[in-house]
């Protein structure tokens, strides 16, 4: 085969297959999109209900049909023209062939699936190829076949037999596969593209999470209707953001090596103090005038800190394990709220005032915040988008050149990645400036807002309020408020838990603090020994944890101002399973606070969707069971890094 | 009489005794390093050479006794402080993270930084560089400063390792054991790692219980036995075997009585 490409003469039967069915593929994917476009074949909503308008499901359908045929076109010219890069091309059509089919099937055929274990019973299309229901004692389900099932069916297939037939054409060297590194290491050009993908997730820290993300997000995205819906997305945001601000803290406390189980109930007392110090002041030493409540919320931070500091103290001065320690500080610090509010009853807010608490300052300090942000996102602009910008020219150019035959992929993911930042940047800069504009008529007037609505107050998402260039309906993009507290829910703790990841992640990765962090974890006599004071690193990453728990703290009471003494029960452990299938190592030394976000996101979206999809609730823990063992085997066998 | 000490020396480690409670493990050592010299450290296990570096390296003070560094007397208290003086030390567990990078790693403790804004952040790229062209003087070639070194062979981690020391110390390189592991091929880079040192002007203090290893490069030995200084000799003056023997014996042959300072003194 191989001589196909090196000997004008020769002809190989492999190759001429290969072109053939390309072609074959090109003219049936341009004819499915027409069908589509003309309205022949009805895809997504316009299945169920007759309109004539085009849906995105059609619209992503004809998409990808179009670049299909683009793709075969050229890999079957490509082999008629013995060009050598189209061997690539034929590898990797046929591979993204198969996992497109492969999704299809998974979205028709998965449904149907958890519709036989659990209460939902997938619709069933007007017209199925093939239908039967099956009884199981009272329920009754309809499982059924249809056109799209066998189209998929007979993709996947199609393309795995001709992967295989690729993919045993190519010779490639084991060891050369292992030791490749960079985007242009000529081995890369010899690797299956399976082979290139477990390659980039063997570097990344969190390979079991983002595989299981994609994977949980399609089935339950498929699965039940309402799960793409706005409230859903926002309540599973809402849910996970203030967990997903100590979880940051609980990860860089494993890096380092450390445990923390007491962080639900530092968060009970944390929020009980809050609550407390807004309402009545600190009654157990006689202060009984409540505290302004930004300067409460301070004080609630110190206690937080004091809490964590505590940890950190007791493990560096007696060096008993962490595990035992904070187990110990979670039943201390747990008898803190049931032992100052008396009876268990709920300390509210609204028992002790009528109004929640406002805020009032010069709007000319909104404008600020507004000029500001446009600068850094200008800023931020300036720096990156030019980088990539070279990048992406560097691949485009390098592309064509002998021995870069896997060039086209990391070409256009340059190019994606330079397009989706700047689009970002965009719809950041417009909604920035309408947020200035807004501001700025009454920049001499006094600005009102409410307290807990600045620290977790809702808001609308919407394309329109955001992306104020993209206005279709709306007045005036600059006349849009976007302190607008709408009616979906999400919530702007959202907003400070991202901003607090960029920030960890940074000061993880990219200061000399978070290089001690990964040594302290990985070997504390390394690190010692180089001059870093293992237990200042501790017993600061014990504070930080604090200092994290009681800006979630916070943030719930702002949510949901009554405080109850069972606050934050329970939370320890999803914190620990959020970090470990997010990639972060029990036994310290590695791990990254972006992986923690996906284990956050894989664990909202297992909460909401197996409620939507019906499946008893009691069964929600069993999975999150399953998950975890899974994730961390996907983690621990992809990965290069020895765990040793 | 005791010799005044003279700035040729480099270390002066007198008197040196350090008890943990009840055991003593070094029971008033005399222990002398020049400039520009490769010294064998030699006992046998539970001699106190290891003991007798820790104190050095700052990882224990001593109990009684005063060391000298460059001819002023020093109290070093930390690995930090020892860092400072110029003193760079390989111990046997080679202190490098196995998870992390060969770049992170040769720069534990002092990264290379650049500025954004406020900030200061790792210049990644700096480090990786700065790595490679410091191992490479010595004679290590990496395959990728990212690549993290749990994933290469103990002779590589060896290399990494006192390369690292070579680069970073500036008088005084202190080598724990460093080839117990190795195969013949990487001892002998060990050593020829050891001649780059002194080259570059450090001197080497080599520890080990292994005379064969060490005394093709040495120029002196000191051979320590239960806590106290047994014997310094050049290498002219004893062979490797009267090395051996007085290491697994603790006594001085009878021929080399005449030259053994410590019998000298009235």
């Amino acid at each position: 085969m191989r001589a196909h490409f090196e000997n004008k003469n020769s002809r190989s039967g492999l190759a001429s297959t290969i072109a053939f069915y390309n072609f074959g593929v090109s003219a049936t994917s341009l004819f499915i999109v027409a069908l589509v476009i003309l309205g022949w074949i009805a895809l997504g909503e316009r299945a169920n209900i007759s309109r004539r308008d085009i849906n995105t499901i059609e619209i992503s359908a004809i998409v990808v049909g179009i670049a299909f045929t683009i793709a075969s076109v050229r890999t079957a010219f490509g082999i008629r023209n013995r060009d050598e890069t189209s061997w690539a091309w034929a590898q990797w059509t046929a591979f993204v062939g198969l996992i497109v089919g492969f999704f299809i099937l998974l979205s028709t055929v998965g449904p149907q699936i958890i519709g036989l274990i659990s209460n939902a019973q997938p619709t069933v299309p007007s017209e199925p190829i093939w239908q039967a229901t099956l009884q199981f004692g009272q329920r009754s389900r309809t499982i059924f076949v249809n056109g799209i099932m066998i189209f998929a069916l007979v993709l996947f297939l199609s393309n795995f037999f001709i992967y295989r037939m690729t993919v045993a054409n190519t010779t490639y060297d084991d060891k050369k596969v292992e030791k490749a590194q960079g985007a242009f290491s000529t081995a890369i050009d010899d690797m299956t593209p399976s082979q290139f993908i477990r390659h980039q997730l063997a570097e990344s820290p969190s390979a079991g999470a983002i595989i299981g993300f994609i994977l949980i997000l399609l089935i339950f995205a498929t699965a039940s209707d309402t799960f793409r819906q706005p409230p859903a997305i926002a309540s599973m945001l809402t849910n996970i953001s203030t967990k997903g601000i100590v979880a940051i803290g609980i990860t860089i406390l494993m890096i380092s090596g450390e445990f923390d189980l007491s962080v639900g109930s530092m968060l009970g007392a944390v929020a009980l103090f809050f609550m407390l110090f807004m309402t009545e002041g600190v009654p157990f030493i006689g202060i009984t005038q409540p505290f302004n409540p930004i300067l409460s919320m301070f004080l609630a931070i110190l206690v937080g800190l004091l809490l964590g500091f505590i940890n950190g103290f007791i493990l560096v001065r007696t060096g008993i394990p962490s595990f035992i320690v904070t187990l110990g500080t979670l039943l201390i610090y747990r008898a803190i709220p049931l032992v100052a509010i008396p009876g268990g009853r709920i300390l509210r807010y609204k028992d002790y005032y009528a109004e929640f608490p406002t805020v009032t300052f010069p709007t000319s300090i909104m404008v600020g915040l507004g000029v500001i942000l446009v600068i850094v996102v200008i800023f931020i602009g300036i720096r990156t988008l030019p980088k990539y910008l070279r990048q992406a020219q560097l691949r485009s150019r390098l592309r064509g050149t002998a021995g870069i035959k896997f060039g086209t992929t990391l070409t256009i993911l340059a190019w994606v990645r330079l397009v989706m930042a700047a689009l970002l940047l965009l719809v950041l800069l417009s909604y920035f400036i309408s947020f200035t504009a807004y501001h700025l008529p009454n920049i001499s007037q006094p600005y009102t807002v409410g307290l807990f609505d600045i620290l977790n107050g809702q808001w609308t998402f919407t394309l329109e309020k955001t992306a104020g260039l993209f206005v279709t309906e709306n007045p005036s993009w600059w006349q849009i408020d976007p302190l607008d507290f709408g009616r979906a829910s999400f919530r702007n703790a959202i907003i400070w838990w991202i901003l607090l990841v960029l920030l960890f992640n940074t000061i993880l990765n990219d200061t000399r603090y978070g290089n001690s962090v990964f040594a302290v974890g990985g070997n504390s006599g390394a690190a010692r020994a180089n001059g870093i004071n293992v237990n200042r690193v501790k017993i600061f990453n014990f504070m930080l944890v604090g200092f994290l728990v009681s800006l979630a703290a916070i943030f719930e009471v702002a949510r949901n101002p009554g405080v109850d003494p069972l606050k934050g029960l329970g939370w320890e452990l999803e914190m620990v399973a959020m970090t470990v299938i997010g990639g972060t190592l029990l036994s310290g030394g590695y791990g990254s606070v972006l992986g923690t976000i996906l284990g956050g996101l894989i664990f909202a979206m297992l909460n909401t969707g197996l409620v939507q999809v019906g499946m008893n609730a009691r069964l929600f823990e069993g999975v999150i069971g399953v998950i975890l063992i899974v994730a961390v085997i996907l983690n621990t066998t992809v990965r290069r890094i020895p765990t040793k | 009489m005791k010799k005044t000490h003279t700035t040729e020396m480099l270390v002066e480690m007198r008197d040196i005794h350090k008890y943990f409670g009840s055991v003593r493990a070094l029971r008033g050592v005399e222990f002398a390093v020049k400039r520009q010299e490769i010294i064998g450290l030699l006992g046998d296990n539970g001699a106190g050479k290891s003991t007798l570096i820790k104190v050095l390296t700052g990882f224990h003070t001593p109990t009684k006794g005063q060391i000298y560094f460059d001819g002023e007397p020093v109290s070093i208290d930390s690995p930090h402080k020892a860092r400072e003086l110029g003193i760079e030390t390989v111990y046997q567990d080679l202190a490098l993270v196995p998870l992390m990078s060969i770049a992170r790693n040769f720069w534990l403790g002092q990264e290379l930084t650049r500025r954004v804004g406020l900030f200061e952040l790792l210049d990644h790229q700096q480090m990786a560089e700065e790595a490679g062209k410091a191992l490479a003087n010595i004679g290590i070639h990496i395959r990728d400063p990212y690549e993290a070194v749990g994933m290469m062979s103990g002779g590589e981690r060896q290399s990494i390792a006192i390369g690292r020391a070579v680069y970073f110390g500036k008088k005084l390189l202190i080598l724990d054991e460093p080839t117990s592991a190795l195969s013949v091929g990487e001892t002998k880079k060990v050593l020829d790692y050891t001649y780059a040192a002194k080259d570059k002007g450090m001197s080497v203090i080599f520890i080990t219980h292994n005379i064969s290893q060490v005394y093709e490069v040495a120029d002196r030995f000191t051979i320590v036995s239960r806590g106290k200084t047994l014997g310094n000799f050049t290498k002219e003056e004893v062979t490797a075997e009267e090395v051996a023997t007085m290491v697994m014996s603790g006594a001085v042959p009878e021929r080399l009585r005449l030259f053994d300072p410590e019998t000298d003194i009235a």
